[in-house]
C-alpha cells in the first residue's frame, strides 16, 4: 500500500493480523448459522420475515457511504491536507452514525414485540450476529472520533498517518462484515 | 491516491449503492425463488470485494493479502449460497 | 560516562541503566535479565498444567453439559471424585504461574516504556495476575463438589459445578484487560524492528476482543453459546492457548534481543 507523501510502498498494515482473525471469526458463525438453518429452515425463513429489510438496506447504504466518505479521508492525510482529513472523518462518523439509530430502533421494535435472543433460534442468531457486529460498529466510531481529535493536533501524514489507515481498514472491515450479513440473515428467506 | 484513483473510489460507491438498491428491489418484489438469493449472494459477492479490493486498496498489496480477502468472500457467499439451494432443493 | 550514541534508548532511564551506571566500574556478573526466561517459561508451564490437570483429570474438556440433570451432575461427581481431587489440586496449585508469567510479559514492556509512564505494564501485570482468581477459586468449588459427593444433594453439585463455570468464564475482562495493555504497548514501539512483532499485539487484542462473546454463557444451557459450545469453549479456549504460546515465544526471543543490544552497549563502554 502506498504510504504518506507518496513514498515507496511499505509493510502492509499489521492491523491486517486482526482483520483476517475477526472476519476469519465471522465466516465461521456465517457457517454456523447456515447449518442451523438448514435444520429450521421453515422457521427460520418465518422468523426472518419479520425482518425489516428496508432497515437493512438503509444500513448498508450508509455503511457504504461511511466506507467511501474514511476512503476520502486516508486520501486526504496522504496530501498532508488536514482539513480534508477532518472533514470527512466528521462526515463519515454523522453518517455512521445513523446506523447506529436505526439499530436502536430495530432493536428496541423487536424487544418491543417480545423477541429477544432467547425467542428461538433464528432470532438468537440475529441478534448476536448484529450485536457482535454492532459492537464492532461502536469500537469503529471511537477509532474514527479519536482520530479526528488527533488529526487537529499532529501532522495528518507523520505518524498518525499509518493510524488513520489503519482505522480506515477497520471500518471498511465493519462496512464488509455487513454487506455479507444483511443478505444472509434478512433476504434468503423472501418469497 | 492521484485523481484517478479518487474518482475510481467515487464509482466504487456509487456501485455499491446502486448495487444495494438493485438487491433490495429484487428481494422485495421479485421474491419468489432461488435464483433472486442466488443473485443477491452475487452481488453481495462483487460488493465485498469492491470494499476489499478498492477501499483497503488491496489491489495494490502484496498478492498474498489480496488473496486472503478474495478467499473470504467467495469461501463465505458460496456457502451461504450453496447451503441455501441445498436446502431449498430438498424442500 | 556519557551515554554512546549506540545505546539503545531504552536503557538510559530504567533500573537497568542505573544499576549499569552504579557499577560501571566494576564487570558485574549478575545479568539484569535474571529470572526473566524463568518467568516466561511459566507461560507454557501453566499451560500445560492447566490442560492436563484442569482439562482432563478435571473433565473440563470439554465442560459437561449444562443441559445434564442434578442426578447427572451428582453421578459424575461420585464416579471421578478421586481424579477431580487430583486435578483441582495440580490446578490450584499451579495457577499462580499465569501471574509469574505475565511478570516476564512486564519486563519487557518497561524497557520500553522509557519516560517512566509504567501504566501499561502495571495493567498487564495485574490482568495477568487477577486471571489467577477464577482458576484458583473455580478449581476450588470442582474440588468441593469432589470432596464428599455422596453427601451432597445432587442440586448442590449441579450448582457447584456451574458456579464454577460461570466463575471462569465471567471473568474474562481481567485477561481481556491483559492482552489489551500488552498489545497496546508493543504497537507503540517506535523501533524499525519492533521489539515484539506487531501482529502479536493485534492478535492479543483480537483475542481480548473476542472474549466478550462469553457474556451469552449465561443465557444458553446448549448450542454455540453455552459453556461446552463450539463457541464458547472451543474456540474461545483454544485461541486463549494459542496467545499464551505465541507471546512465550515473541517474549523469549526479545529477552535475547534485549541481551544482545545491552551486552553490545556495554561492551562498547
Amino acid at each position: 500500500m502506498a504510504s504518506a507523501r507518496g513514498e515507496a510502498t511499505v509493510q502492509t498494515p499489521a492491523i491486517l493480523t486482526f482483520i483476517v482473525a475477526d472476519i476469519a471469526a465471522f465466516g465461521l458463525f456465517f457457517a454456523f448459522f447456515m447449518i442451523g438453518r438448514g435444520a429450521q429452515v421453515a422457521l427460520f425463513d418465518r422468523s426472518a420475515a419479520l425482518l425489516n429489510a428496508d432497515v437493512g438496506m438503509l444500513n448498508t447504504l450508509i455503511l457504504v457511504t461511511s466506507s467511501w466518505l474514511v476512503v476520502l479521508a486516508v486520501d486526504g492525510a496522504r496530501r498532508g491536507d488536514r482539513r480534508t482529513v477532518r472533514t470527512f472523518l466528521a462526515l463519515a462518523f454523522v453518517v455512521g452514525a445513523g446506523f447506529a439509530v436505526t439499530k436502536v430502533i430495530e432493536y428496541g421494535d423487536k424487544v418491543s414485540h417480545g423477541i429477544t435472543l432467547l425467542t428461538n433460534d433464528f432470532f438468537m442468531f440475529y441478534f448476536v450476529l448484529t450485536g457482535i457486529h454492532f459492537l464492532h460498529f461502536l469500537i469503529g466510531m471511537g477509532v474514527l472520533a479519536m482520530l479526528w481529535f488527533k488529526a487537529g493536533q499532529e501532522a495528518v501524514d507523520g505518524p498518525l498517518f499509518g493510524w488513520i489507515e489503519s482505522g480506515g481498514l477497520y471500518w471498511h472491515m465493519v462496512d464488509l462484515l455487513w454487506i455479507v450479513l444483511f443478505p444472509m440473515l434478512y433476504l434468503l428467506g423472501r418469497r | 491516491m492521484k485523481r484517478s484513483a479518487r474518482g475510481t473510489a467515487n464509482l466504487v460507491w456509487l456501485s455499491l449503492s446502486v448495487a444495494t438498491l438493485c438487491s433490495w428491489w429484487m428481494a422485495e418484489h421479485h421474491g419468489a425463488g432461488v435464483w433472486t438469493v442466488l443473485l443477491v449472494m452475487l452481488i453481495a459477492a462483487a460488493k465485498a470485494r469492491a470494499v476489499a479490493l478498492h477501499f483497503m486498496e488491496l489491489k495494490a498489496a502484496p498478492l498474498i493479502w489480496r488473496l486472503v480477502f478474495e478467499g473470504w468472500v467467495l469461501l463465505n457467499t458460496a456457502m451461504i449460497a450453496g447451503l441455501y439451494w441445498f436446502t431449498q432443493a430438498r424442500a | 560516562m556519557q551515554a554512546t550514541q549506540a545505546e539503545p534508548v531504552h536503557l538510559r532511564s530504567t533500573p537497568l541503566a542505573r544499576a549499569g551506571a552504579a557499577g560501571r566500574n566494576e564487570t558485574s556478573t549478575v545479568s539484569p535479565f535474571r529470572y526473566w526466561r524463568f518467568c516466561a517459561a511459566m507461560g507454557p508451564t501453566f499451560l500445560a498444567v492447566f490442560i492436563v490437570c484442569w482439562g482432563l483429570l478435571g473433565y473440563n474438556i470439554p465442560p459437561l453439559s449444562a443441559e445434564l440433570t442434578g442426578e447427572q451432575m451428582a453421578t459424575h461427581f461420585r464416579t471421578h471424585a478421586n481424579e477431580i481431587r487430583a486435578g483441582m489440586v495440580g490446578s490450584m496449585t499451579f495457577a499462580v504461574l499465569y501471574m509469574v508469567w505475565g511478570l516476564s510479559i512486564t519486563k519487557v514492556m518497561e524497557t520500553l516504556e522509557t519516560d517512566g509512564n509504567n501504566i501499561l505494564s502495571q495493567l498487564q501485570l495485574w490482568g495477568a495476575g487477577l486471571t489467577v482468581v477464577p482458576v484458583l477459586v473455580s478449581s476450588s468449588f470442582w474440588l468441593t463438589g469432589a470432596y464428599r459427593p455422596e453427601a451432597l444433594d445432587p442440586s448442590i453439585l449441579q450448582m457447584l459445578y456451574d458456579m464454577a463455570w460461570l466463575l471462569i468464564d465471567l471473568a474474562y475482562a481481567v485477561t481481556s484487560m491483559q492482552m489489551f495493555a500488552l498489545g497496546a504497548l508493543f504497537l507503540s514501539d517506535k523501533r524499525a524492528t519492533p521489539l515484539v512483532p506487531k501482529w502479536v499485539s493485534w492478535y492479543s487484542i483480537w483475542v481480548g476482543v473476542m472474549f466478550i462473546i462469553e457474556v451469552l454463557m449465561p443465557y444458553f444451557k446448549g448450542g454455540l453459546f453455552a459453556r461446552n459450545g463450539w463457541l464458547n469453549f472451543w474456540i474461545e479456549f483454544l485461541i486463549w492457548f494459542f496467545f499464551i504460546a505465541i507471546v512465550t515465544l515473541y517474549i523469549f526471543k526479545a529477552i535475547s534481543r534485549l541481551e544482545r543490544e545491552r551486552f553490545a552497549a556495554t561492551a562498547k563502554n
